[in-house]
C-alpha cells in the first residue's frame, strides 16, 4: 500500500517536472492550441526568382523547422504587388496563409486606387530593410559629395537624370521626396526593373540611379560606382564612406521593406506565435550567412512596430504622391 | 593551354554533365509544354543548386535555359503554338511544315539551327564578352526606340499580300500592349478595375491565345486545314546532311549574330531575336515569296537567332552583373549564393568556375542536339493523333498553361480573349503575326520614347538623335528595311515582264 502511494506521488511529481520542462522550454514560443495542424501557404506577390521571393523562400525554410509544418510558397505575381495581395486579404484569416508585405504596396495604396487597404492587413513582422542609395559613377568629376549633386540639380532643373526601377517604385518616390525636401529638381527616368536602370548607368545615357544596398551592393563594380547618399537613419557598413541624407540636415529615411503580413482578423495569438517563429528563424546563423551573401539586409520589427512603420510610410508617400497627381 | 585542359577536364566530371543533361531534359520538357517558360524552370529548381557545386548548378540552369528555348519550337511546329514566347517566329514556317506533312523535318532543323546558334553563342561568351557587353551598353533610349521600330518594319514584309490589314492588325498589337501602368506616372490604363491588368497584358497567355485557339477552332471546323500525317520516313535521315549545312549557313551565321547580339541587349529577349532572324533571311533569300509556306529557312532562321540569345544574355549578366532577362536574373541569384559576384573578377579569381562553366556550356548544347534528334521523329507522332483528341489536349494544355505563368484566373480570360480576337481576325484575312509584334514591341517602344523625351527636355531630340552613330544606322535600316519590299516588287515586276517580252 505506502509503496503503491510512493510510486504514485513519484509518477505525479514526474508528470509535474515533464510538464513544467515543457512550460518552461516554450517560454518564448508559445504555441496557440491546435496550431498549426496543416501546411501554411505563402503568398509571394512577385515572380519567382527574384528579390523577394528568393529572400522569403529561404526565410520560410528555417521558419518551417521551428513551426513543424512545411510553408508553401505561391508566386500570384501581377499588378505591381496588387493581385498578390488581394489574394491575401481575402483569404481565409484562420493562420494558414500568410504572405509578403512590401513597401511596394505602400507606394501602390498612394499612388493610385487599389482592391486593398492598409487596414485589411495584418501586420506578423518586418524581415528585410533595404536601405535606399543615391549612386553616381565613380569618374563623374561633376559630383565629389552630395551637397554637389543636390545643388546641380537645383541650378539645371530637370537636366539631372537619375535612373529608377520603374514608374511608381520606391525609387521614384525617392526622387520625388528629395526633390521637395531638399528644394531641388532632379529628373527622374524610369526602366524596366533594377538591371535595366544599371545598364542605362553605366552605360551614361542618364547621370545617377537610385537602387537599394542589395540592388548595387550584388553587382557593385570596383571602382565604377560611388555611393553618394545613404537614406538610413545611421552610416551602413556596406559603405562606411556614404554619409546619411540625415547628416546633412535632410531628414529623410527610406529603404525598400519587406515583411510578413496575415489577413485583417487572424487570431492575435497566432500573429504574436508567428512572429516570434519567423524572429527565431532569422537568427539562424546559416540563414544570415545566406541573406548577407544575397546582399539582403535583415531587419526584424514586431506586429506594432510594423504596423507602424508601414502606417509612416504610407504618410510619407501620400504626401509626396499628392504633389504627383 | 594547361589551364585550358584542366577546365575542359573539370566541365566534364560526372555530376556537371549528369546535371547538364538533366537539366536539358527539363528545360526541354518546359519549353514545349505551352506556359512553362525557361524561367520557371530555372526559378523552380534554382534553391536545389545552392547545395551543389557552383559550375555543376550553373550547368544545371543553363541547361533548362537553352533546353527550354528550344523546347518551344517542338510545339509551335507541332501544334501551332509557341511553347515560349521565343518561338513564336518559329510558327511561322515550321506549323506549315507540319501541316504539309513534314513535322518531322522542322523538328530537325528546329533542333540543328537552335545547336548552331546556342554553340555560337556559347563560343562567343567565352572569347568576345567583354567587348560586346561594352558595346551593348551603349545602346540607350533613341537606340532601343529605333530597334523596336525597326522591329514593327517586319510587318511590311509579313503582311506583303495586305498592307492594310497587317497594319491594322499591327495597331491592335500596339494598343493591346499600352494595357497597364503608363511608363511615366504609373497611371493604370485600360484596367477596368482589374488588378491582373495593372501591369499589362501578359505575354505568354495573349500568345497562347493568339495562336492555339484560332488554330484549334479552325481545325475542328474545317477538315481540310488538319495537320497532314508526318509521310517521311521516320528511321530514315535523323541527321542533317553536310549539303543542306552548307546551303543554310549564312542564315545559321546571321541569324545567330542578331540573336547574340539582341541577348545581350537588356530587356529585348528571345522573341524579338527571333523575328528580326527570319525576316533578315527572308530579306536575303533568293526566294523571299516562299517564307510563310512552310520552308526549312524560315524554321531556321527563328530557332538559330532565339537560341544564340542565350549566351549573349549571360555575357551582360556575367560582365556587367546586369541581367538582360528574368532567366539570368535568377542564374545571378544563384551565383550570388555561392559567393560569386559577376564582373571582371568572376573571370580571373574565380575562373575555376566560370571557365569549365563555359566549357560546360557548350556540353550543355551538344547533349540538347542529342536529345532533340532523337526524341524528333517520337514528337512527330503527335500529327498523327486524331483532331478529335487532340483539339480537346491543346486546348486543356493552353487554360493550364496560361494559368500557370502566374497563378492567376485572370490570364485565363486573357488568353481566351485574345484566341477569340485572332480567331475573328483570321476568319477577316488577317495575319496574327503583326498583332504578336505589337504586343512585343509596344511597351518597349513607348518606355523608350518617355525616357528619350525625360532625357533630351529643352533639346533638339532630331540632333540628339542624329549625334548618334548607332542611332543613324538604325535609322537608315528602318528606312532601308521599309523601301526593300518596295524595290523587290518592282525587280519581280521587271523580271516578270523581260520574260513575258522573252
Amino acid at each position: 500500500m505506502r509503496r503503491g502511494r510512493i510510486i504514485t506521488l513519484c509518477v505525479v511529481i514526474a508528470i509535474m517536472i515533464m510538464l513544467s520542462m515543457s512550460v518552461l522550454g516554450h517560454a518564448a514560443l508559445q504555441k496557440p492550441a491546435n496550431y498549426p495542424k496543416k501546411p501554411i501557404h505563402f503568398i509571394v506577390t512577385f515572380s519567382a526568382g527574384g528579390g523577394t521571393d528568393v529572400g522569403f523562400r529561404i526565410l520560410c525554410q528555417y521558419a518551417e523547422k521551428i513551426i513543424g509544418v512545411p510553408i508553401v510558397v505561391v508566386n500570384k505575381p501581377g499588378g505591381g504587388g496588387e493581385v498578390g495581395m488581394v489574394e491575401l486579404v481575402r483569404s481565409k484569416p484562420d493562420g494558414y496563409t500568410i504572405g509578403n508585405f512590401n513597401s511596394a504596396h505602400t507606394t501602390i495604396l498612394a499612388l493610385r486606387e487599389a482592391k486593398y487597404s492598409l487596414d485589411d492587413v495584418e501586420p506578423i513582422c518586418l524581415a528585410v530593410s533595404d536601405p535606399r542609395l543615391f549612386i553616381v559613377r565613380a569618374d563623374d568629376d561633376r559630383f565629389k559629395t552630395i551637397e554637389d549633386f543636390l545643388e546641380y540639380g537645383r541650378k539645371h532643373p530637370g537636366k539631372l537624370t537619375v535612373g529608377t526601377s520603374g514608374a511608381g517604385t520606391t525609387g521614384h518616390f525617392q526622387i520625388l521626396a528629395v526633390n521637395k525636401f531638399a528644394n531641388t529638381s532632379l529628373q527622374p527616368v524610369h526602366y524596366g526593373g533594377a538591371g535595366e536602370s544599371k545598364a542605362a548607368f553605366l552605360g551614361k545615357h542618364i547621370d545617377a540611379i537610385t537602387q537599394t544596398v542589395g540592388e548595387i551592393l550584388t553587382t557593385f563594380e570596383k571602382g565604377q560606382a560611388r555611393v553618394l547618399a545613404v537614406l538610413a537613419d545611421e552610416r551602413i557598413p556596406e559603405f562606411p564612406d556614404a554619409p546619411t541624407l540625415k547628416e546633412k540636415g535632410i531628414d529623410l529615411v527610406m529603404a525598400s521593406n519587406r515583411g510578413i503580413a496575415a489577413p485583417k482578423g487572424t487570431p492575435k495569438e497566432i500573429i504574436n506565435y508567428l512572429a516570434e517563429a519567423f524572429k527565431e528563424a532569422m537568427q539562424d546563423p546559416k540563414y544570415i550567412a545566406e541573406m548577407q551573401k544575397l546582399g539582403l539586409p535583415i531587419k526584424y520589427l514586431g506586429p506594432e512596430e510594423f504596423r507602424k512603420l508601414n502606417q509612416k510610410e504610407y504618410e510619407v508617400y501620400s504626401a509626396i504622391a499628392k504633389e504627383l497627381k | 593551354m594547361a589551364g585550358a585542359l584542366t577546365w575542359i577536364l573539370a566541365a566534364m566530371s560526372w555530376q556537371n554533365l549528369l546535371a547538364g543533361f538533366l537539366g536539358v531534359v527539363l528545360g526541354v520538357i518546359f519549353g514545349a509544354l505551352p506556359g512553362f517558360t525557361a524561367a520557371m524552370g530555372v526559378a523552380v529548381l534554382m534553391p536545389f543548386t545552392f547545395g551543389l557545386s557552383p559550375t555543376t548548378g550553373l550547368m544545371l540552369l543553363a541547361g533548362i535555359f537553352c533546353g527550354a528555348i528550344y523546347g518551344g519550337s517542338i510545339s509551335a511546329i507541332l501544334i501551332g503554338t509557341p511553347g515560349t514566347p521565343s518561338a513564336a517566329a518559329t510558327v511561322i514556317d515550321g506549323f506549315e511544315m507540319a501541316r504539309k506533312g513534314q513535322a518531322a523535318d522542322a523538328l530537325r532543323e528546329a533542333i540543328v539551327a537552335s545547336y548552331i546558334g546556342g554553340t555560337f553563342s556559347a563560343i562567343c561568351l567565352a572569347f568576345i564578352a567583354p567587348p560586346l557587353a561594352r558595346f551593348a551598353l551603349k545602346f540607350g533610349p533613341p537606340e532601343y526606340l529605333l530597334l523596336a521600330i525597326f522591329g514593327l518594319t517586319i510587318i511590311a514584309s509579313i503582311a506583303a499580300k495586305s498592307l492594310l490589314k497587317g497594319i491594322i492588325a499591327g495597331v491592335l498589337g500596339l494598343i493591346l500592349g499600352a494595357v497597364g501602368m503608363d511608363p511615366l506616372l504609373a497611371y493604370p490604363r485600360w484596367t477596368f478595375g482589374i488588378p491582373s491588368l495593372v501591369s499589362g497584358v501578359g505575354l505568354v497567355p495573349a500568345l497562347i491565345g493568339l495562336f492555339s485557339i484560332p488554330q484549334v477552332l479552325s481545325m475542328v471546323g474545317d477538315p481540310e486545314t488538319r495537320i497532314k500525317e508526318y509521310s517521311g520516313k521516320v528511321s530514315g535521315r535523323r541527321w542533317p546532311t553536310f549539303k543542306e549545312l552548307k546551303e543554310f549557313s549564312p542564315i545559321y551565321l546571321r541569324s545567330s549574330l542578331i540573336g547574340l547580339f539582341i541577348g545581350a541587349l537588356p530587356g529585348a529577349g528571345g522573341s524579338i531575336a527571333a523575328f528580326l532572324g527570319y525576316n533578315e533571311a527572308k530579306r536575303f533569300s533568293k526566294h523571299p515569296e516562299k517564307f510563310g509556306t512552310g520552308i526549312r529557312e524560315g524554321v531556321a532562321a527563328a530557332e538559330a537567332a532565339n537560341n544564340a540569345v542565350t549566351g549573349g544574355a549571360l555575357i551582360t549578366m556575367l560582365t556587367l552583373g546586369v541581367p538582360g532577362d528574368s532567366v539570368t536574373a535568377i542564374m545571378m541569384g544563384a551565383l550570388l549564393v555561392h559567393g560569386l559576384r559577376p564582373g571582371n573578377e568572376l573571370f580571373t579569381a574565380s575562373a575555376h568556375v566560370i571557365y569549365p562553366f563555359l566549357v560546360g556550356l557548350i556540353i550543355v548544347n551538344l547533349m540538347m542536339l542529342l536529345v532533340g534528334i532523337y526524341a524528333a521523329p517520337y514528337a512527330a507522332r503527335v500529327t498523327k493523333t486524331p483532331v478529335s483528341m487532340l483539339a480537346p489536349i491543346i486546348v486543356a494544355l493552353c487554360v493550364m498553361g496560361a494559368y500557370a505563368v502566374n497563378n492567376d484566373i485572370m490570364d485565363v480570360w486573357v488568353m481566351l480573349f485574345f484566341g477569340v480576337v485572332g480567331y475573328l481576325l483570321k476568319c477577316g484575312g488577317y495575319i496574327t503575326i503583326p498583332i504578336v509584334l505589337g504586343v512585343i514591341l509596344g511597351p518597349i517602344l513607348e518606355s523608350n520614347l518617355t525616357r528619350l523625351l525625360t532625357i533630351t527636355q529643352g533639346q533638339n531630340i532630331l540632333m540628339y538623335v542624329l549625334s548618334r552613330p548607332i542611332s543613324v544606322v538604325l535609322l537608315l535600316m528602318i528606312i532601308a528595311s521599309l523601301a526593300w519590299p518596295v524595290i523587290q516588287l518592282r525587280s519581280v515586276t521587271a523580271r516578270r515582264i523581260a520574260e513575258v517580252a522573252d
